[in-house]
């Protein structure tokens, strides 16, 4: 409800945000299931078409899927589930959950799993991804844990921006969803057909592609980079990264101001000598410094400019063929960029196929704030303090009954209340991120059921 | 004697071969080829590593558990074998097995050429190789989701879905199809055993088919734990000053000095010590104590102490789960805030230094350990580490387990313990802290196929299988399941 940096606002229209009652989160959950929570969206999307009238739609689809409720009091509920949208919302209703998340589809429904033992498998989830800034706790200098604000933004958007474009250009992936989490992170949930069937291996082989940045290894980040040439979706995100590096990273997060971040930092220079080299040009700087310029750029620059020089003399000294010297200094810059900022995925979402992830417009319980879907191509402008929360969405509400009640009191609340509500953009978002690309997709994948299906026919193969 | 030329997971590639060759040799009744090979011996062994192969089959496919070690353990034999081929023979092979695989033709080949060129470059290929495939590039074009080891490695180009594949890189595709008839096969077994076997073939086949499966030449440390008896809570961090490898010393300290530990520390140490033999209560008492007073007791009870019955298979799927190995721990990597995986790789060397002098190791052994430690052998400089703190002379195998390190450590002191009752001179202690070192690493390098008492174990393995149709009983103190699945001993473990 901090309104500061409204500005930014990309999921409000940047109206005036009425004041909002001041009701903890669990006692609004109630309200906020039964008008704003857009049930109707989540089970379309989760039914990929086979809620149509298609021949070859699978009725029971949706009632395989499994979904975990978590109720007040840290108390789980697993192997929900629903026949219809209906029956979802029915549930959520009556139990209130803090928080709901998704599983995969089973080959049988999972309210009947002990009935078929080990038949009982997951055969189907779409490929997810989760990335939380708590990872990036030694990298950033604004806080720590939960914390999340615009200066340790950037990192996430970075990350959003890397992964989704290779999952588009290189993995080939269409329908892509990001939601931010509700609290200190993202979440990402690829939905092609082909991602939802990827086994295990697959997915541990996606997550693996992406992990350049492998942990941390005697007090550095372990970046994977060997000698002088990077894999070309490598080289990818280090340019997405040394573009966001000078352009938010560095003046937001202060990373060059003299400090424990800096020191850490020059550890990823190769040699001493190089150390102190940097820290004389620094010195020699901030005697000629103009003051307008941020000093975190201008010591970046000079540190890019010392390392360079420092790699024109070898090539001098030394000719090209020193390359146990030169392949080092020719990696650290990039090495830096990639150790601060490269996307740091929770790898065991990803990995297996039968993991747990918050649904989207889940209510985060701490924070309040609605998990709504981030478009990777503003995510720059996102802002994590300006998201609707459950307490802003029903003072909109009231705010929007107050208005018919002062036009007369004749027209009717739209039959879908969160239309008044700052949830209508999320939503809309949601639909244009996810459901309209999705459509086709979920057509085709019927008629590749009917042309299979005519296949066997013709076979003669009986069943 | 077919049952064991795959049973030792944990060597590198050249070496794992060598010692293929050399298990085979051992436990296929000296079926050592000689160099001059005629086409027949070529011919009698592949029909005898195909009978191997199908015995296996049925052996392994009765529980997804074991059709997903054997999986593995044949895929990498396939791997081994496939590397060994010649060029011409990759051809043919492709042919006839694999014609699904598309060529790349010359126009489309010159539009990812840069790139191409990239990634061999970026893994570090030689030039000759660069050069030998640019020159002449033969590239197949295929999904992805083939080649996932590839794709894992980042060693393959690719774009949107599809990687481009040289036939230099071919082996692991041809891995996956392997895979998968393997895995459709042994499942198809499956089903059949399941439908007619047992009725037709309970007294001949079932219990040798069943006692197969539970044959292991890898140690096992299961019996640790009722070895010293059972240890307490309340003795914990006396042992753990004493006995503790660095890896668990490490995470019992920081456990205490910040009240919590994240998963991977948790499940590190956890099984651990439920392999030292600590009972479940013991732990659940121990975790709760050391958790506060940061968690309180009820928050203990929502989020930890699941997770606690879980690992003593008392919730959800209900596996006994093992400690885990070297192999495993040493592949850890975490962030800022984990304390798990092994210190040797994750702690930098003033830590690693301090660490180790807290445990009142040598200081030349430290910087033994140090040094073994920065080349990348772990597990050596964990054993060095053991020299140190124990002060014995050599263990001239590494460290694989944890649980082993333990083990040794509480033998050695055991021992000195009593000759010290006996009342004997300083010289007849001496003597004995020798045996210790000389016998101890024998016994428990089982695994690495060392020397006396590993290879007696090995040896006594295959008595039982030489007489089909005799039940053979649980070898060497294995639990088992309801099925007469193994429990103790989980395969592919190693892996």
């Amino acid at each position: 409800m901090a309104d500061t940096g409204k500005r930014q606002r990309v999921d409000q229209d940047g109206a005036d945000v009425p004041a909002a009652p001041k009701i903890s989160v669990q006692e609004a959950m109630p309200q906020y299931y039964a008008k704003l929570f857009p049930c109707q969206h989540l089970a379309k999307w989760l039914a990929y078409g086979n809620d149509s009238k298609h021949a070859q739609a699978d009725a029971h689809f949706f009632n395989r899927r499994e979904f975990c409720f978590t109720l007040p009091g840290d108390i789980f509920v697993r192997y929900q589930a629903f026949k219809d949208a209906a029956a979802l919302q029915e549930a959520i209703q009556r139990r209130c959950p803090a928080k709901i998340d998704i599983g995969p589809v089973y080959s049988a429904s999972p309210a009947d799993r002990h009935k078929f033992g080990a038949a009982f498998q997951p055969v189907e989830r779409e490929l997810v991804f989760d990335i939380d800034l708590t990872d990036y706790d030694d990298v950033r200098t604004c806080g720590s844990g939960g914390h999340i604000c615009a200066r340790c933004w950037p990192l996430m958007a970075v990350a959003v921006k890397i992964i989704d474009q290779g999952l588009r250009e290189e993995f080939g992936f269409q329908h892509i969803l990001w939601v931010y989490s509700g609290r200190r992170g993202v979440h990402c949930w690829v939905c092609d057909p082909s991602a939802r069937q990827l086994p295990d291996e697959a997915r541990g082989a996606i997550a693996n592609w992406f992990a350049v940045y492998k942990g941390h290894e005697e007090g550095k980040a372990k970046i994977g980079l060997v000698g002088t040439t990077k894999h070309p979706a490598v080289e990818r995100a280090a340019g997405i990264l040394r573009e966001a590096w000078v352009e938010t990273i560095l003046p937001a997060q202060r990373l060059l101001e003299d400090g424990p971040a800096c020191e850490a930092l020059l550890r990823y220079l190769p040699d001493e000598g190089l150390v102190a080299a940097v820290r004389e040009q620094w010195k020699k700087d901030s005697r000629k410094r103009n003051m307008t310029a941020d000093v975190n750029i201008s010591r970046w620059r000079s540190l890019e400019a010392v390392v360079k020089a420092k790699i024109g003399e070898e090539k001098k000294s030394k000719g090209a063929a020193n390359y146990k010297a030169l392949a080092p200094l020719e990696r650290c810059l990039d090495e830096i960029v990639l150790a601060h900022a490269y996307p740091r995925l929770d790898m065991e979402v990803s990995k297996k196929m039968n993991h747990l992830l918050k649904a989207p417009f889940c209510v985060h319980p701490a924070t309040g704030k609605v998990c709504v879907p981030l478009e990777p191509p503003a995510v720059d402008a996102f802002d994590p303090d300006a998201v609707p929360t459950v307490g802003s969405l029903l003072g909109e509400l009231q705010a929007a009954a107050a208005a018919r009640e002062a036009e007369g009191g004749d027209a009717k609340p739209p039959s879908e209340p969160w239309r008044e509500t700052a949830m209508a953009e999320a939503v809309a978002s949601f639909e244009r991120c996810l459901l309209a690309g999705l459509a086709g997709a979920n057509r085709e994948e019927l008629a590749q059921r009917t042309r299979v299906a005519v296949a066997v026919g013709q076979m003669g193969v009986d069943f | 004697m077919e049952a064991h030329k795959l049973r030792n997971p944990n060597k590198e590639d050249s070496e794992l071969l060598v010692k293929l060759n050399a298990l085979k040799a051992k436990h296929m009744k000296g079926a050592l080829v000689p160099s001059s090979a005629s086409a027949s011996t070529k011919e009698e062994e592949a029909r005898a590593d195909l009978i191997s192969h199908y015995v296996l089959r049925l052996a392994y496919c009765r529980t997804a558990e074991l059709r997903k070690w054997f999986l593995a353990q044949e895929c990498e034999m396939f791997r081994l074998k496939f590397s060994k081929y010649e060029a011409a023979e990759h051809e043919a092979f492709l042919a006839v097995h694999a014609p699904q695989y598309k060529a790349v033709d010359s126009a489309e080949f010159e539009s990812v050429r840069d790139d191409v060129y990239k990634v061999m470059h970026s893994c570090l290929e030689s030039k000759d190789i660069i050069q030998r495939t640019m020159a002449a590039p033969h590239f197949y074009k295929v999904a992805w989701t083939r080649v996932p080891e590839l794709v894992s490695q980042r060693r393959v180009l690719l774009r949107r879905g599809f990687a481009y594949v040289s036939r230099e890189a071919l082996a692991p595709l041809v891995v996956a199809e392997f895979r998968a008839s393997v895995s459709k096969g042994l499942s198809d077994m499956a089903r059949r055993w399941r439908q007619m076997f047992p009725a037709e073939e309970e007294q001949r086949l079932q219990p040798l088919v069943a006692s197969l499966a539970n044959r292991s030449l890898v140690a096992d440390y299961s019996g640790v734990a009722t070895k010293y008896g059972d240890v307490s809570a309340a003795s914990l961090q006396q042992l753990s000053a004493r006995h503790f490898p660095l890896c668990m010393g490490h995470l019992m300290t920081q456990l205490h000095a910040e009240k919590h530990l994240r998963h991977g520390g948790r499940q590190q140490l956890g099984l651990f010590l439920k392999g030292i033999g600590l009972p479940m209560e013991e732990a659940l008492l121990f975790w709760r104590s050391e958790f506060a007073p940061r968690t309180p007791n009820d928050q203990f009870d929502k989020q930890y102490a699941y997770n606690i019955r879980h690992n003593y298979g008392r919730e959800g799927k209900r596996t006994d789960y093992t400690a885990h190995k070297c192999t495993t721990i040493v592949c850890f990597s975490g962030g800022p805030g984990d304390h798990h995986g092994c210190p040797y790789r994750r702690l930098d060397e003033t830590q690693l230094r301090q660490a180790l002098g807290r445990l009142k190791c040598e200081d030349r052994k430290i910087e033994e350990a140090v040094a073994k430690a920065r080349e990348g052998h772990y597990q050596l400089a964990c054993a060095s580490a053991f020299e140190g703190i124990h002060r014995v002379p050599e263990m001239d195998v590494g460290v694989s387990a944890p649980l082993q390190y333990y083990t040794e450590s509480r033998r050695i002191h055991a021992e000195r313990e009593a000759t010290a009752a006996q009342g004997a001179g300083a010289a007849a202690a001496g003597a004995g802290a020798g045996a210790a070192a000389g016998t101890g690493p024998g016994a428990a390098g089982a695994g690495a196929g060392g020397s006396g008492a590993g290879d007696a174990a090995m040896e006594a393995a295959p008595a039982g299988g030489a007489t089909p149709g005799a039940p053979t009983p649980p070898q060497r103190g294995l639990k088992r399941g309801p099925e007469g699945a193994p429990l103790g001993s989980t395969p592919g473990a190693g892996r």
